[in-house]
């Protein structure tokens, strides 16, 4: 089976084009995509009222980064089969990579109205929601993914990010140790939940999760500065200063760690080095205050 | 699974592991076990209620449109000032009025009012004969003796000039703005009065924000600096020029010099709010903390020379723990681990921690909002008013939050954060850590408004702190505690003789109980408000204080023994205790009055 063919599409389809649209996802899958595009332009003018054809289309298109084109194909395949909601989704999914998170939303619901188990919509469309200022209705779009697919990729990495984002970090914490335990592989929510082991003063346990997270991903600035405030907090001081310049060499323009490193040197007694620390804070500070948005608060991370 | 779908998600998941975070948003820094949404709490003795109407504070804030197109509609008027105007012995209450746009551009905008305290729990409104009549946007207020003659004066700060009102002693003001030279500049918005040189007479710090012309502000959305979250808001102050600060030198005959440029003030022309003075390091010489938007806060250590340092990011002070810029609005200066060094409370914008920081006695200061459990529950509020107080009476002192958003274009996104927010207040437990009390302390404490100017009095001289709150385009919120507990206070009024005559600045230590408090006399803080001078401390269940010790600023030392609780003891520099009143209700267990003590010469 290559594709999903709605009820709608496969009253459209006409005789051949589910070989037409197996012979183009091979194509796709090989990476093959001008072929792909070449094979499937050919189809559709074949097959003009095939939605699973423009479908095939379009993903060969979107692939290929040629998203306008794709949009109008996932668009056509809307049009013929206004029900399934593989096309709905797969537009969602261009509007997504181009971070048109109201435009996605949008096809999602259509997704979710018709399809309500669909998890994976439900976790895209809690992402588009997020990225629209609308929290509370992504996380509660977060909590039906789970509960569709309680081990779902990602899901509950979104939902500790949501609820992290509402300063409520015990519900943060147990998500993304959720996320760990189902996708040990994901280094992001070790940074993150690191972190909030770290407030809490849970040294060991933030040390494990930053330490994993730099196994999986070596050069993670977020996990190496987050090992450094694990050394600080136990004292000590010359660990910390190896493991900050560490960061700093990462991310020169890292603001915590230079500020994080002058206030070591401080309590190491090192003036000059702290008040160089202190300086590069103030001139890195100045630096991104042009590129900020008006309010501290609001500083884009 | 279909292979199109496969290939579709594998995209997906491509996509999300590299762009996971948020654009615009950055999540709590990780560090707090509380909730965001406060614990219901069981029901306490403690219950806390709005009494404003009841007893005849009626007063609507004009501040800007509901739409908030403009930075000054929004950050603009709310400033509250306790005095005892009158010298009745109650504290009276003045809210500094705002305007809008096209009052202000018509010359019609509002007066600021001014409440007498009837002594008996009502107020009357004595605006009209009080003789404060200037009008234009007010901001903030600061209230002090200045020229030592026994009554306070009241200054206030203005967009577009500000005003110095001397207190007449008969009832009314007079504006001696102009012969005082203290008209200062730009927008003024917080203000402090102390004794900075120790002469005697008490110097004047004034924050300026930015400098703007209101008739040529940024309209919502049109540039960078004019959006929040990617929603459209009023400009600013990102992208403005900052206002210089002002500090005024008292030349004692009743004028004032400005001795920003030599005394170093301010060269980064931040966006100054809140200020608050205290002695930081505990050298004897008042220091200065400023609380500015999107800048670094700036902590002026007094050189002792008429110079000043801004040791604010070498401090520890002037970011968040991990070395952010935030956006600094009201601040308090106050003891609230009873280790006898002035720690700070200051209140930020949403989507950021509120600051605690923890004086660590060797000219630094550590970050605790983590560790305190405020930076969690603090998170989604945006924090004008800030105020350290002991609304319990226990001894240690609590912390009180003024909320309320900047954006009203807020509401329209199910975000977590909305444009009227409630306020929070924060009971010390006594190890570092404080709990948010929540709605369940009563309805006093679950109103939800757009609030900003916080200062606290006890004004109704019953031992316990009540705290005036200022809503913007609204009515403000006089907030009082009810079915309290049985703990003891004192509070205590200082009269300077070589010191300036408020005492501003001098160092209170109370023994009692076992415990030692600390706190100093101040004028300013929060946001933009000036609290009652009289120092309150709670006593716990002890009958009386073992010792009062008090430090002026001239030097001279005095101590009061066995000072009884449970009422007002009055300290005249070089004379000791020179009054005692009992409080109007307070709560008696020991078996001799206060009274009786005062009357056989005890103390």
């Amino acid at each position: 089976m290559l594709a999903t063919i709605g009820p709608d599409a496969r009253a459209f389809a006409q005789s051949g084009d589910n070989a037409r649209a197996e012979e183009i996802g091979s194509l796709v899958e090989a990476g093959r995509l001008e072929e792909a595009i070449r094979e499937a332009r050919r189809a559709v003018e074949q097959y003009p009222r095939s939605a699973t054809l423009h479908r095939m289309l379009g993903a060969a298109l979107f692939k290929k980064g040629m998203n306008s084109e794709a949009r109008q194909e996932f668009r056509r395949a809307i049009e013929l089969a206004p029900n399934d909601p593989q096309n709905h989704f797969n537009l969602a999914l261009v509007e997504l990579s181009e971070n048109q998170n109201a435009a996605a939303a949008q096809e999602l619901e259509a997704v979710v109205r018709l399809q309500p188990a669909n998890a994976q919509a439900r976790l895209l469309l809690g992402r588009a929601y997020h990225n629209q200022n609308r929290t509370l209705p992504a996380i509660e779009q977060f909590q039906k993914a789970l509960a569709i697919a309680p081990s779902l990729p990602l899901a509950h990495y979104h939902l500790g990010f949501a609820y992290q984002s509402q300063g409520n970090l015990s519900a943060a914490l147990q998500e993304y140790q959720l996320e760990i335990k189902a996708n040990p592989d994901f280094y992001e929510p070790y940074a993150h939940a690191g972190g909030i082991q770290l407030g809490q003063g849970n040294l060991g346990a933030a040390e494990e999760l930053f330490r994993k997270g730099i196994q999986l991903r070596p050069n993670a600035v977020q996990a190496q500065y987050g090992l450094a405030r694990v050394l600080l907090a136990r004292k000590d001081l010359s660990a910390a200063v190896g493991a900050l310049e560490r960061v700093i060499e990462l991310k020169p323009d890292h603001v915590e760690a230079h500020y994080a490193l002058a206030r070591t040197y401080q309590q190491l007694g090192k003036k000059d080095e702290a008040a160089r620390e202190f300086r590069m804070v103030s001139e890195l500070h100045a630096r991104s205050a042009q590129r900020r948005s008006g309010i501290a608060g609001s500083t884009p991370q | 699974m279909s292979r199109l779908r496969l290939l579709a998600v594998c995209f997906v998941l491509g996509l999300t592991a590299g762009s996971l975070a948020v654009a615009w948003q950055r999540p709590a820094a990780g560090n707090a076990p509380e909730q965001a949404t406060p614990r219901s709490r069981p029901a306490t003795t403690d219950q806390f209620i709005e009494v404003s109407r009841k007893v005849g504070i009626n007063f609507t804030l004009t501040s800007g449109g509901p739409n908030k197109r403009y930075i000054i509609e929004a950050k603009g008027g709310g400033g509250i000032a306790w005095l005892d105007y009158d010298n009745n012995g109650y504290p009276d209450l003045f809210f500094v009025n705002g305007s809008t746009v096209e009052d202000w551009r018509h010359g019609t905008s509002p007066r600021s009012r001014l409440f007498r305290n009837n002594g008996d729990g009502t107020f009357t409104d004595v605006s009209a004969a009080s003789g404060i009549d200037h009008t234009g946007w007010g901001m903030g207020v600061c209230s002090a003796d200045y020229d030592n003659d026994g009554t306070p004066d009241l200054y206030v700060t203005y967009y577009g000039g500000n005003v110095l009102y001397r207190n007449l002693g008969d009832g009314k003001f007079q504006d001696v703005t102009k012969r005082a030279g203290a008209a200062g500049h730009g927008w003024g918005m917080g203000c402090a009065f102390g004794d900075l040189d120790n002469d005697g007479f008490l110097d004047l710090y004034v924050a300026n924000y930015v400098d703007v012309d209101i008739d040529k502000l940024g309209e919502p959305g049109s540039a960078p600096n004019c959006t929040y979250r990617g929603i459209a808001t009023f400009c600013g102050p990102r992208g403005l020029t900052g206002g210089r600060d002002i500090l005024y030198h008292n030349n004692r005959g009743g004028t004032f010099t400005d001795v920003t440029e030599q005394a170093g003030i301010d060269a980064g022309r931040y966006f100054g709010l809140g200020v608050v003075m205290g002695d930081a390091n505990r050298d004897g010489r008042l220091d200065i903390f400023v609380a500015n938007d999107s800048t670094p806060s700036a902590l002026y250590l007094n050189n002792g020379d008429g110079t000043f340092t801004d040791v604010g990011p070498q401090s520890g002070a002037a970011y968040s723990a991990e070395g952010q810029e935030q956006a600094g609005m009201g601040v308090d200066f106050g003891d609230y681990d009873n280790d006898g060094w002035l720690d700070i409370v200051k209140g930020n914008f949403s989507d950021d921690t509120k600051n605690l920081y923890h004086n660590n006695q060797d000219g630094t200061f550590t970050d605790q909002t983590y560790f305190a459990g405020i930076g969690g529950t603090g998170w989604l509020f945006t924090t004008f008013g800030a105020d350290f107080l002991d609304y319990d009476n226990d001894g240690w002192k609590d912390i009180l939050l003024a909320n309320g958003q900047t954006f009203p274009q807020m509401d329209q996104y199910p975000t977590g954060i909305t444009y009227a927010e409630r306020n929070l207040l924060f009971h010390n437990l006594r190890n570092g850590k404080f709990e948010e009390l929540g709605r369940s302390a009563g309805p006093g404490l679950a109103l939800k408004k757009v609030s900003r100017g916080l200062a606290t009095a006890d004004y109704d001289n019953d031992g316990g702190i009540e705290f005036a709150i200022s809503n913007m385009n609204a009515a403000p919120d006089l907030i009082r505690r009810v079915r309290k507990g049985r703990n003891q206070s004192i509070l205590l009024k200082l009269i300077g003789t070589k010191s300036n005559r408020d005492g501003i600045g001098a160092k209170v230590r109370v023994v009692a109980g076992g415990l030692v408090q600390f706190d100093e006399v101040r004028s300013g803080g929060s946001y933009l408000s000036s609290n009652d001078l009289r120092l309150h401390f709670g006593l716990g269940a002890a009958a009386s204080a073992d010792r009062v010790e008090v430090e002026w600023p001239s030097g001279e030392k005095e101590t009061v023994q066995n000072a009884p609780a449970g009422g007002i003891l009055t300290i005249t520099e070089g004379k000791g205790m020179t009054a005692a009143k009992p409080f109007r209700k307070a709560p008696q267990t020991g078996k001799r009055s206060m009274k009786s003590k005062v009357m056989k010469g005890e103390g």
